[in-house]
């Protein structure tokens, strides 16, 4: 038990000017609650200018920005409801590193919160993953973490019963010593249906109390606010009492009570707020939603339901999990309290959980906490909720260098592909597919693994579908920040692209190492610059002239090793798309033999932090792809717009491994039968000199510029070129599927590639099956 | 140099597994009035022939990764003088594995395949009941005698109305008695 | 197929089927849908609301998820609970009960399946999988040999029907080697993993858990209880049916996503079971 005040990391600035603005010297409890507070991961103090300079949070498709828990995206209207997502992105890096099972399911459990509270039913996760090298060094310990990161999210989701809609994993060694655990919930809205973060206007009226609901108080997860703000030390089991005890069973009950509790009394007309308890606890959750209403809080620590004696300090601002707080007015109290603690049973099946009624909501714009009849915090409202600014220093962007192309001749390129769909950053994720719950609400029309984004049908008989995917990759942002965010968003606009989706919104999760030192805080500028230019540049595919708005997200710093150098800048999107009609989406697997396959984008042998280049030559060097801007947009909205008119029968994107990666991907899809493998058909043959680069063969097949590959019949062929002829991008006929399951690739009349299908599913699937199979 | 050691592993907070159990034998089942407290333990069992010092080994693994304890919920000792070892109190315990044991089987390839373990022979894993009955149910007769009867009855499912903590359909299970 | 034309015409005063939430269950929203789908009132009724439960309802589902987070053993505790001695005298008056996954695991630890006795006679185990440990969500292919149970007459015998698993412990045992034999002799065994040409087997990868005889459900004699560990509460719509998985059902997706949006909400592969329970329910009890 924690009994002794910790260390506050409050620098002496901000301890003066806590003083300044109590004009006292602050309690422990007033410490403790503004050292989380103004602690870098709630106060947003070195990010919180930048994101305001850059990001573009507004437009057509925004029913809610980044103000709230989550943002939330216009998504249709069926039946005379208008439904919104709500979309939220965390990250869970240090808890993970330290207690992997444990880290990542309160992730997982902390990013749903996020959802439910806005009144959202929760239709789904993805998961962006970046492990250390699984052949490095630290290669035990880089497996042991991917493994209980992966059992926890697992263990976490499908007992809550949300499935996996996907996510992306990548193994670096800048990565061997903190690792990344990004997390995206989201939910469905009937948009008049939102619930507020905030008490309600009424309650200057009727008198608002405060009902907390969930676990009981313990003091799991002190500290965790301000472990994520630091950089973590070796220590680590001093640290793990900072990580959250997670229970999804508990949130499964809890989560149902709430929307019984949202629905009853929105029916009725009553009026009330919610928010989920996270950083900061008790006294952050209150003290946000009584700001948001205009009015201040009064909070009883005695009557607070607690697992164990625990002292002020850590009741008013532990992060035990599974617990959620209510602004509900007075006369409905009675019946929510019977709905949790009767009806649901809470204190039966988890013992000491339950509602209780902890404060109630006054005129007096203040924060009142007692304890024992004593007052143990008293600060104005908006002491409590301005957030400080730390001024961060940009050091001078760093030097791309530009690295030789390696070359390879004819023969080897075979060999090359397959290391390439054997490393752990080419092959398959088959075993994290077959550890989540991707089925679970019934919803899945493209799971993860079938297309580059999942698409789920959340509204029954409706046939729009809600798209999504997970982009971002450590090798550009390692090479050029800038490059690293814009690569991101493009490469999640494609991906969305190729299932005939329209994005909509993003919810990213801004991944770096620490603020304080220039370099790294460039690199935080430089991410955010690229990832602005690519959202504006790119735009709503339905509403031109408008940027894709970031609705959520979540910044984290201090991912560092014990030597102090930073992760690969990290910045990871998750983009959200609409597919208007669901019977349109395609996979990526190739289907009917005869059919034409084109390749849509140039080839200008951009290698400078290729898979290829990574994997055959071990060179992570030179500059990532250059973005030819309108050609690259052009295409991309064209692609989303022909597949979503049906005239695609396949399509897949080229992104990292280029354009023979991609295509051996489209012929191993159709491997991962349930059944085992049978046979790997149809294949395909392409016949390259049709793309008239000048480049070598190597470097037209793995260039890594952007670009498609689709599978089209006659009609589709036609309507392709048509489009690309409107929208000045190149197109080029590159070959076609074959009856024979295999991978030809001709080049000045000869063949240079000939692989057969079972021979690349083998090295593809094969890739991952070591690092996560085992305890 | 041959050895067998049980690493064993309660909670820290709340075991709701052994609540919900013992709620339900209460409530639920023939002859649960008479159970006075249920806990639970789960145990690795571990057989080695090797020279390296297996249990300074294991404990700085267990000290080291979240392999067999989340040092958050749980505590932990480790035994060589078999699991029933270190229970105080009058009561039975209850040792139950299963029949096919996967669990000990994966364990056993990850500590030799990944960690580098030489000369484990076999690891084990399951749950050890501590079942303790109301005063004057245990009798201290020999063999026959009712506590232990009626601690194999609420232990081993039956039916709907009787036994709650074996199948033994896939589950082994053995009651020694302590205290 | 004439009996579901039969029961999709009946009358309108038949009673709801009762979908039973026990807490840490999460599948009960879809499998209550699934039955609406069906042309059936579902009721999603929670554990503890058992008043009046025989009169008003025609037949249960427990649905999949974790109740009381599998603590002990999945399914043990919720099979005690005095719910389920109400499904346990609903079974005996002869009205159809369906458990899914979680649920099939509580009616097995009920002792209603296979109910010879009034005893437990068999469990579902962890999953034995070459390779791999713990929870699996797949896609499989289970042959229909309807037997005793409610499914006969509605599935033709011998058809092969995709389906999804998510579980960690779906392995059909029992201590008694000659009960499996038995069950299948008796037609207790109505679906059984097979490879989409429809050979049945109890080997991996076909079996996905290593289930005695490759059984995927079983029920009770009379047939009117049924517990299976595949979930077609996702396979109930043609849109949930992923293309890779070939055959005509992976055809039939294929086609559609070449077709018309008013076909993703056509009847999928696991739609049958709920037109089959239905059906036992409109045809009242015996």
């Amino acid at each position: 038990m924690i009994d002794i005040a910790p260390d506050i990391t409050l620098s002496g600035k901000e301890r003066s000017e806590l003083i300044r603005l109590l004009g006292r010297e602050p309690s422990t409890v007033e410490l403790q609650l503004f050292d989380v507070l103004w602690s870098e991961h709630c106060s947003y103090k070195s990010s919180r200018p930048t994101l305001k300079e850059f990001l573009p949070t507004e437009g057509p498709t925004v029913l809610q920005g980044p103000e709230e828990d989550a943002g939330i995206l216009h998504f249709t209207e069926w039946q005379g409801v208008r439904y919104g997502l709500v979309i939220a992105h965390e990250s869970h890096n240090h808890p993970s590193q330290i207690l992997p099972v444990e880290g990542a399911a309160t992730g997982i459990g902390g990013i749903v919160r996020d959802v439910v509270c806005m009144g959202g039913e929760l239709i789904g996760v993805l998961d962006p993953l970046r492990f250390g090298d699984v052949n490095g060094k630290r290669a035990d310990h880089s497996i042991a973490i991917a493994r209980g990161v992966v059992k926890g999210i697992a263990q976490y989701a499908n007992a809550l019963g949300v499935p996996n809609l996907g996510g992306d994993l990548f193994f670096d060694r800048s990565f061997d010593q903190n690792c990344l655990v990004n997390v995206v919930a989201v939910g469905l809205v009937e948009e008049d249906r939102v619930v507020p973060s905030a008490v309600p206007r009424a309650a200057t009226g009727e008198k608002y109390v405060f009902l907390l609901v969930g676990k009981p108080t313990d003091s799991t997860g002190f500290g965790g606010a301000t472990m994520a703000s630091r950089v973590l030390d070796g220590e680590e089991t001093e640290n793990r009492g900072a990580v959250q005890v997670p229970d999804p069973f508990l949130k499964r009950v809890l989560n149902v009570a709430l929307h019984d509790l949202y629905d009853r009394a929105q029916r009725r007309g009553i009026p009330f707020g919610c928010k989920d308890l996270g950083a900061g606890g008790i006294a952050c959750m209150a003290s946000e939603i009584a700001d948001r209403g205009g009015v201040g809080v009064t909070i009883d620590l005695d009557r607070v339901p607690l697992a164990e004696e625990i002292p002020p300090f850590v009741a008013a601002v532990a992060e035990t999990q599974e617990r959620y707080g209510l602004a509900l007015p007075a006369s409905f109290v009675e019946e929510a309290l019977a709905l949790f603690n009767e009806e649901y049973d809470l204190p039966s099946i988890y013992r000491g959980a339950r509602a209780a009624v902890v404060g109630e909501f006054t005129e007096e714009r203040r924060v009142k906490i007692l304890f024992k009849g004593e007052t143990v915090c008293d600060a104005a409202v908006e002491a409590i909720t301005t957030a400080p600014v730390a001024a961060r220093v940009e050091g001078a962007a760093p030097e791309t260098a530009v690295t030789a192309r390696h070359d390879l001749p004819p023969e080897k390129i075979g060999g090359a592909l397959l290391a390439m769909l054997a490393s752990p950053n080419g092959g398959s994720a088959e075993p994290l597919f077959r550890s989540y719950d991707q089925e679970v609400k019934g919803n899945a029309l493209l799971r993860p693994g079938e297309a580059d984004a999942s698409v789920i049908l959340p509204i029954h008989g409706c046939p729009v579908g809600a798209a999504f995917t997970v982009d971002g990759n450590p090798r550009y942002g390692a090479l050029d920040p800038w490059a690293g965010g814009a690569h991101a968003v493009l490469e999640a606009a494609r991906n969305l692209a190729c299932i005939g989706a329209a994005p909509l919104g993003i919810t990213d999760c801004l991944n770096y190492g620490n603020p304080e030192d220039p370099e790294v805080f460039s690199q935080f500028r430089g991410g955010v610059r690229g990832l602005c230019e690519a959202v504006r540049r790119i735009g709503l595919r339905d509403d031109p002239g408008h940027p894709i708005p970031v609705v959520s997200g979540n910044v984290s710093f201090y991912n560092q090793s014990e030597t102090g150098s930073a992760v690969a800048p990290s910045p990871v999107i998750c983009m959200a798309g609409i597919v208007l009609d669901g019977a349109n989406v395609v996979t990526l697997r190739l289907k009917e033999p005869g059919d034409a396959i084109f390749l849509v984008g140039r080839r200008r042998g951009d290698l400078g932090g290729s898979l290829y280049h990574d994997v055959v030559h071990g060179d992570r060097a030179g500059a990532p792809p250059r973005i030819a801007w309108d050609e690259e947009t052009a295409a991309l909205h064209a692609v989303s717009a022909l597949v979503g008119d049906g005239l695609a029968r396949a399509c897949h994107d080229i992104g990292a491994g280029g354009m023979l990666f991609a295509l051996a991907e489209m012929i191993v899809a159709a491997g991962a039968l349930p059944a085992g493998v049978s046979q790997i058909a149809p294949g395909a043959t392409i016949e390259i000199d049709r793309i008239g680069t000048g480049l070598s063969p190597a470097e037209t097949l793995f260039c890594e510029a952007g670009g498609f590959l689709i599978e089209v019949d006659d009609k589709g062929a036609r309507a392709l070129c048509a489009a690309a002829e409107r929208g000045g991008f190149p197109v080029f006929r590159i070959g076609e599927v074959t009856e024979r399951g295999a991978l030809e690739v001709r080049s000045g009349g000869e063949t240079i590639v000939n692989l057969d299908g079972a021979c690349l599913f083998d090295a593809w699937d094969g890739a991952l099956r070591g690092v996560f199979q085992g305890v | 140099m041959s050895g067998k050691l049980a690493l064993l592993i309660g909670h820290r907070v709340e075991d709701l597994a052994a609540r919900t159990a013992e709620e339900t034998i209460r409530r639920r089942l023939d002859g649960g009035e008479a159970l006075e407290s249920l806990d639970r333990e789960e145990f690795w069992e571990f057989r080695y022939r090797t020279e390296e010092l297996f249990e300074e080994k294991l404990t700085a693994l267990i000290d080291r990764a979240e392999l067999f304890v989340n040092p958050n919920k749980h505590r932990w000792r480790i035994s060589t003088g078999g699991i029933a070892a270190g229970h105080e109190g009058k009561g039975y315990l209850l040792k139950v594995t299963n029949r096919e044991d996967i669990d000990g089987d994966v364990a056993k390839h990850t500590l030799t395949m990944q960690y580098g373990f030489r000369g484990l022979e076999e690891v084990r894993y399951g749950v050890l009941w501590i079942i303790r009955l109301a005063e004057g149910v245990v009798g201290d007769g020999p063999a026959g005698d009712a506590g232990r009867a009626l601690a194999e009855k609420i232990a081993v499912t039956k039916s709907r109305d009787s036994g709650l903590l074996v199948n033994p359909h896939y589950q082994e299970w053995s009651l020694e008695r302590i205290g | 197929m004439r009996k579901i034309e039969t029961a999709r015409r009946g009358d309108r005063e038949r009673r709801p089927i009762a979908v039973i939430q026990f807490p840490g269950v999460n599948c009960e929203f879809e499998t209550a849908r699934a039955v609406r789908s069906a042309g059936f009132a579902a009721e999603v009724v929670r554990w503890n609301r058992t008043e009046g439960m025989l009169e008003k309802y025609g037949g249960f589902i427990l649905p999949g998820g974790f109740s009381y987070q599998d603590r002990v053993r999945g399914g043990v505790i919720a099979s005690r609970e005095p719910v389920v001695g109400i499904v346990c005298e609903a079974a005996a008056r002869g009205m159809p009960i369906l458990g899914i996954c979680n649920g099939a695991q509580i009616l097995v630890e009920a002792g209603l399946i296979p109910g010879r006795t009034d005893k437990v006679e068999a469990a579902l185990a962890p999953n034995k999988m070459p390779g791999r440990t713990g929870y699996h969500c797949d896609w499989v292919f289970v042959r229909v040999d309807g037997g005793a149970s409610f499914l006969s007459g509605a599935l033709g015998e011998g058809d092969v029907i995709p389906l999804p698993i998510a579980h960690g412990e779906g392995r059909f045992v029992s201590n008694d080697a000659e009960l499996f034999p038995a069950l299948l002799g008796g037609g207790q065994i109505p679906l059984r993993y097979c490879t989409a040409e429809g050979e049945v087997s109890a080997e991996s990868p076909v079996c996905p858990n290593g289930s005695l005889l490759g059984a995927a459900a079983l029920c009770n004699e009379e047939g009117n209880v049924l517990a299976m560990m595949p979930h077609p509460e996702r396979a109930a719509y043609l849109y949930q049916v992923p293309d890779r998985i070939g055959g005509a059902w992976g055809d039939r997706k294929s086609a559609l996503l070449e077709g018309d949006a008013s076909d993703l909400f056509r009847p999928g592969p696991g739609a049958v079971l709920f037109d089959a329970f239905c059906c036992a329910a409109a045809e009242g009890v015996s």
